[in-house]
Parts: C-alpha cells; sequence; structure tokens
C-alpha cells in the first residue's frame, strides 16, 4: 500500500487555502444578489442606472410606499399571506388526524387507501390545472380564495401524510395505553399525545407548505386573474409589464415578497436542516 | 387489552382481513372517531385530485363553452393529431427531458462532492454557514431568481455594462439569442436547488458509523483515500435512489424557472419552452384548449409510467423510501 499521508500533509494546506477561496467567492454569488436587490431597492432610478453598483444615501423609502399602494403589493401581500397561511393550517390538522387514522385503524381498506393518498405525489398537477379551471369557472370560485386553498392544500397533502405516517409509526404504543387508561378518549389521545408529539414533522410541513404556496405561480396565474385577488408572485409577474420603466419600484416590490420567505428560513434554518436530516437517515 | 399489534410502520402490508362483511360495519362502528378523522383529508383529496382527472377527457373532445364540458362533441384522437403535427411536440419534449437530465447529472455531480467537502471543513461553524447560504435560494420565489438573473444579463445589466469591457468581450443581447439559455437555464437552476440535494447528503455522509473512518486512520488512510473508499460508497445508494426519483419526473420541469427566467421572449421559445410552459401558454394564450389539455394528458400519461416505473426501481434498491 503506498503511504500517501506525508505528502497530502504537505500539500493540505494550499488544497485547504483553494478551498476556502472557492466557497467564500461561491457564497458571495449568493449572498450579493440579495443585498444588491435591496440595495438597489432604495435607490431613485437614475442612481440605479448610473451607479448600480454603489450605495447612495439618502434611502428612498419611497419606492416601497408606490409598490405598497398603487402598485397593489400591500392587496396581494395579504391576499397571498391569507391564502399560504389558510393552506398551511388545514394541511397539518387534516394530514396529521390521516396519519393517526391510519396507524390506528387496521382495517382491510387502510392500505389501498393509503395508496389512493400517497398516489397523489405522482400525478402531473396539469392533469388537475385545467379540470379545476373550467369546473371552478362554472361554480364562479375563481377569483375567491379558495380557488388556490383547495389545490393547494391536496397537494401538500400526501407528502404530508407520507411524512407523518412515518413519524408517528416511531411513537411506542405504550405511551397511548397509559393515556387511555387514564381516561383518555380517542380525541383526547390524539389532542393531547400523538400532535404535540409530532411537533417537529409538523414544523416541517409547515414550513415547506408555506414556501411553496407562497411561491406558486401557475395555479395562481390561472385561477386568480382579478388584481384584487391576485398572490404576489402573479403580480410582480405583472408589475414587469406595468412599471417596465420604473425598476427601483420593481425591485422594492420583489424584497417586499421576499421578506417572509427570509424570515421564515432566518429563524427556522437549523430546524428544516435538523429535521429533514432526521428524514433522510432513517431512509 | 385487546389487538395490540405494534405495527412496524405505518405502511406495513400486514393489513388484518376482516373475515365477514360484519367485521367491516362493527370496525366503522368501533372507531367511529377515526373514520371521521379520515374524511376531511379524504374528501379534499377525493374532490381536488380524483374527480378533476376525468376532465381528462376535454382532450378526446372538440370543447366549446357553450355545450360545456360533457356535451360537447367528440373530437377522437384529433388533438393529438394537432399536438404531433407541428414542431412544437418534438420541441418540448426535448426540452423538457433534455434539461431534466441535465439538472440530475449536475445536480448528482455537484450536490453530492459540494456535501463532502463540507463534511470535511474543519470549521463546524464554517460548514454550517456556507450550507445555510447555499440552501436559502430555495425558499425564494422563481420571480425574484428572474430578477436577479435579468439585473446580469440584461442590455444594460452587469455582464455588458461591466464585464465584457472589463474582459474584452463583445456586448451580448442575452434574451434574443436562444443558444445561450441551455447554459444559462442549468446554471441558474444549479444555483437555486443544489442547498437541498447538500443537505441530503450531509445527511447520508452523517450517518455513515464513524467506526470505518478510525479504522481506516489506523490502517494509515489519508483523507482522499477515506473519501474514495469510505463516504463516496456509502453514498451510493442515496445517488442512485434520488437519481430514479428524479428519472420519474422527467417529465415535469419547474414552470417557475422556464416561465419566468426566460422573461417569456417570443425569441427564446426554441431552447426555453417545455411542457408545463406550452400547456399554460396554449390555454392562456391563444385559448386553444384542445391542443392544451392533448398536451396535459401526454404529459400525464407518460408521466405516470415513469413514476410507477420508478417507484418499482426505487423498490428494488430500498423499501423505505418506496411511495406505495
Amino acid at each position: 500500500m503506498i503511504d500517501y499521508s506525508f505528502s497530502l500533509k504537505k500539500k493540505f494546506p494550499v488544497g485547504r487555502a483553494m478551498i476556502y477561496t472557492v466557497l467564500a467567492l461561491l457564497s458571495l454569488t449568493y449572498i450579493y444578489p440579495l443585498i444588491w436587490l435591496i440595495i438597489n431597492s432604495l435607490k431613485n432610478d437614475t442612481d440605479l442606472f448610473n451607479n448600480p453598483w454603489a450605495i447612495s444615501t439618502p434611502f428612498n423609502f419611497a419606492n416601497y410606499a408606490t409598490a405598497w399602494v398603487s402598485g397593489k403589493i400591500g392587496v396581494s401581500f395579504l391576499n397571498s399571506s391569507v391564502i399560504a397561511v389558510t393552506s398551511v393550517v388545514i394541511t397539518v390538522f387534516a394530514a396529521s388526524m390521516a396519519a393517526f387514522s391510519f396507524k390506528r385503524l387496521k382495517w382491510k381498506l387502510s392500505g389501498p387507501i393509503l395508496g389512493l393518498f400517497l398516489i397523489g405525489v405522482m400525478i402531473p398537477i396539469h392533469s388537475t390545472l385545467i379540470p379545476l379551471f373550467m369546473a371552478f369557472t362554472k361554480i364562479k370560485l375563481t377569483n375567491h380564495y379558495p380557488a388556490l386553498i383547495l389545490p393547494y392544500v391536496a397537494f401538500a397533502l400526501p407528502a404530508a401524510i407520507f411524512i407523518l405516517s412515518g413519524f408517528m409509526s416511531t411513537f411506542p404504543r405504550e405511551i397511548e395505553e397509559a393515556a387511555v387508561m387514564d381516561g383518555c378518549s380517542m380525541k383526547g389521545v390524539f389532542w393531547r399525545m400523538i400532535f404535540p408529539l409530532s411537533k417537529s414533522a409538523i414544523a416541517t410541513i409547515a414550513i415547506f407548505t408555506f414556501v411553496s404556496c407562497w411561491n406558486e405561480l401557475m395555479f395562481a396565474l390561472i385561477l386568480m386573474s382579478d388584481p384584487l385577488k391576485m398572490t404576489l408572485p402573479v403580480s410582480l409577474t405583472r408589475f414587469r409589464g406595468q412599471y417596465s420603466t420604473n425598476w427601483s419600484i420593481q425591485l422594492a416590490a420583489t424584497v417586499i415578497m421576499i421578506i417572509p420567505s427570509l424570515l421564515v428560513y432566518m429563524f427556522l434554518n437549523d430546524k428544516i436542516i435538523k429535521s429533514m436530516t432526521v428524514g433522510a437517515v432513517k431512509g | 387489552m385487546p389487538n395490540l399489534v405494534m405495527p412496524n410502520s405505518a405502511f406495513s402490508k400486514e393489513v388484518k382481513p376482516g373475515r365477514r362483511r360484519s367485521g367491516l360495519l362493527k370496525e366503522l362502528s368501533k372507531n367511529k372517531a377515526l373514520f371521521l378523522m379520515l374524511l376531511p383529508p379524504f374528501l379534499l383529496i377525493f374532490v381536488n385530485w380524483y374527480i378533476p382527472m376525468f376532465g381528462a377527457i376535454i382532450a378526446f373532445k372538440n370543447f366549446n363553452y357553450a355545450d360545456g364540458f360533457l356535451r360537447s362533441p367528440w373530437a377522437g384522437l384529433r388533438n393529438f393529431q394537432f399536438l404531433f403535427q407541428t414542431q412544437d411536440a418534438w420541441i418540448i419534449t426535448r426540452n423538457t427531458i433534455g434539461y431534466n437530465l441535465i439538472f440530475i447529472f449536475l445536480g448528482l455531480i455537484l450536490a453530492s462532492s459540494a456535501a463532502i467537502v463540507l463534511n470535511e471543513l474543519r470549521s463546524k461553524f464554517a460548514a454550517k454557514f456556507y450550507q445555510s447560504v447555499i440552501f436559502l435560494p430555495y425558499f425564494l420565489s422563481w420571480v425574484v431568481a428572474a430578477y436577479l438573473v435579468l439585473a446580469v444579463l440584461s442590455p444594460d445589466g452587469l455582464y455588458n455594462r461591466s464585464i465584457a469591457p472589463l474582459l474584452r468581450l463583445g456586448q451580448v443581447d442575452w434574451y434574443v439569442e436562444p443558444k445561450y439559455w441551455p447554459f444559462i437555464l442549468p446554471l441558474v437552476n444549479i444555483w437555486k436547488t443544489i442547498g437541498y440535494g447538500i443537505v441530503i447528503y450531509l445527511a447520508g455522509i452523517t450517518g455513515i458509523d464513524q467506526e470505518y473512518y478510525e479504522a481506516a486512520v489506523l490502517d494509515g488512510a489519508g483523507k482522499f483515500q477515506q473519501i474514495r473508499h469510505i463516504t463516496i460508497p456509502f453514498l451510493i445508494p442515496l445517488m442512485v435512489v434520488l437519481t430514479i426519483m428524479a428519472l420519474g419526473n422527467i417529465f415535469r420541469s419547474d414552470f417557475g424557472l422556464f416561465y419566468q427566467v426566460p422573461m417569456q421572449q417570443g425569441l427564446l421559445q426554441s431552447t426555453t419552452d417545455v411542457l408545463d410552459t406550452y400547456i399554460y401558454k396554449a390555454l392562456v394564450y391563444t385559448g386553444d384548449l384542445g391542443m392544451s389539455s392533448a398536451a396535459g394528458f401526454y404529459q400525464s400519461v407518460v408521466g405516470f409510467f415513469l413514476v410507477l416505473f420508478a417507484n418499482w426501481g426505487v423498490g428494488k434498491i430500498s423499501h423505505e423510501n418506496k411511495i406505495f
């Protein structure tokens, strides 16, 4: 066996320095665009064009006011919040109830029904988009919140049930028995034990569902065409046409849109990464 | 206490068969609460996934709004004939599969090597910092990514105003030249999505038993040998599973990427149109419901069989990762 250890030790500082340089440059391509976005959202258009790479004072917060009020980003922000939060809440409750029922019920149809739930992961969404659009048009549901909430929940449910069933299957049966012996009803077992114990899986599901609802574009484009009901991604896309020459306002609107995602990520990225890690190691 | 069978997993196939029909009814009345809990998610999925599937028959109809969904006259396979007679069908199929293959290949190589490098960093703080930074854009909308790309590539963007003069390169109008986009789109996609893969591979590496490395060090193995003979072999099953799953989705594409990043420039269609954007454009811009639903049906049917195949393949390697 050839001994590499000597040559390695000698080369290593160089290699290590190179790796750190590459990583530093790489992370710059991630951080700098966001800083650039924020800096330029605070300039007026002349500054933006003459000097896009410098910080210019005074900060022009008027861009944000214009985008929020006359650009109707405020309205879209509200729409997006209502739709995303409602979808997350419904998904979390429906998925945990379903997962719990599957854990407890051992009847002959549980296999096929669980399959029916999970197979939803596989269907490309467009097979449902056009029929849903036509059905919603017919019952005049387009441009109302449920038109997006219903499909968003339905997309999120299969994966959520998959994750939660896996998670709940690790709970020992004894804790439930103890609760039942203490006089807990089935409902009590679920609300007081299973649901709180599933916290970390529920957090993961909530975060990923929120982010995907907040950023979803295709269904939102087709099902919500009324400017007063549009979600943020759609109204930002429209914004590009409306304020096509007014760059700093477009950038301000973009910053408004990414703030919730950034906040969620900043406060929860530890949890997100940890929960993904647990899932991946388990299988 | 009766029926205390501890299930190995929620997906175990050991479903206790009901012996008589009355068994089912008894089960229903005994576990009323549980069945009631199952009802709302069941209805949600049924109404939003399964009922709309019958809508797929639009692809075989000559749809008009006056006659509505059921009474519109049948068109047989004419919608499909129109679709496959056009050049578009070939272009969107090629683009969808081609881009996906590039994304899968680049994602596999880059995410796993980045994970290995991050894992070898001595400073755990630095490793966590880089990992968090690279994962960040995964949580942002494509609309945002599209603006950032525009800031670099627009006629007075970073490239044409700063990079090109500096390197004495010519000006390029990126948004009218289709030939550059097969390079731009994979680059942007990797930038935005690689963080997810890195987290998964890092988790895989963390799961490797440290004893293997200790033994290797005792045998005098250097870092590169450890990576080559321990880390990579242990990651290969994970790589295979993720690749098969991605292959199962090769007929789907990220609508946001292909719709937003090229800024819907008509001149770029030959290299930026994929099935998903085509279905959207046929529905919204040209209002061609027949064409749109035929393309949707084509995507769904091929996609369905690909996922079945992928699920079967994953099951061969690791049973826990099977979806059903």
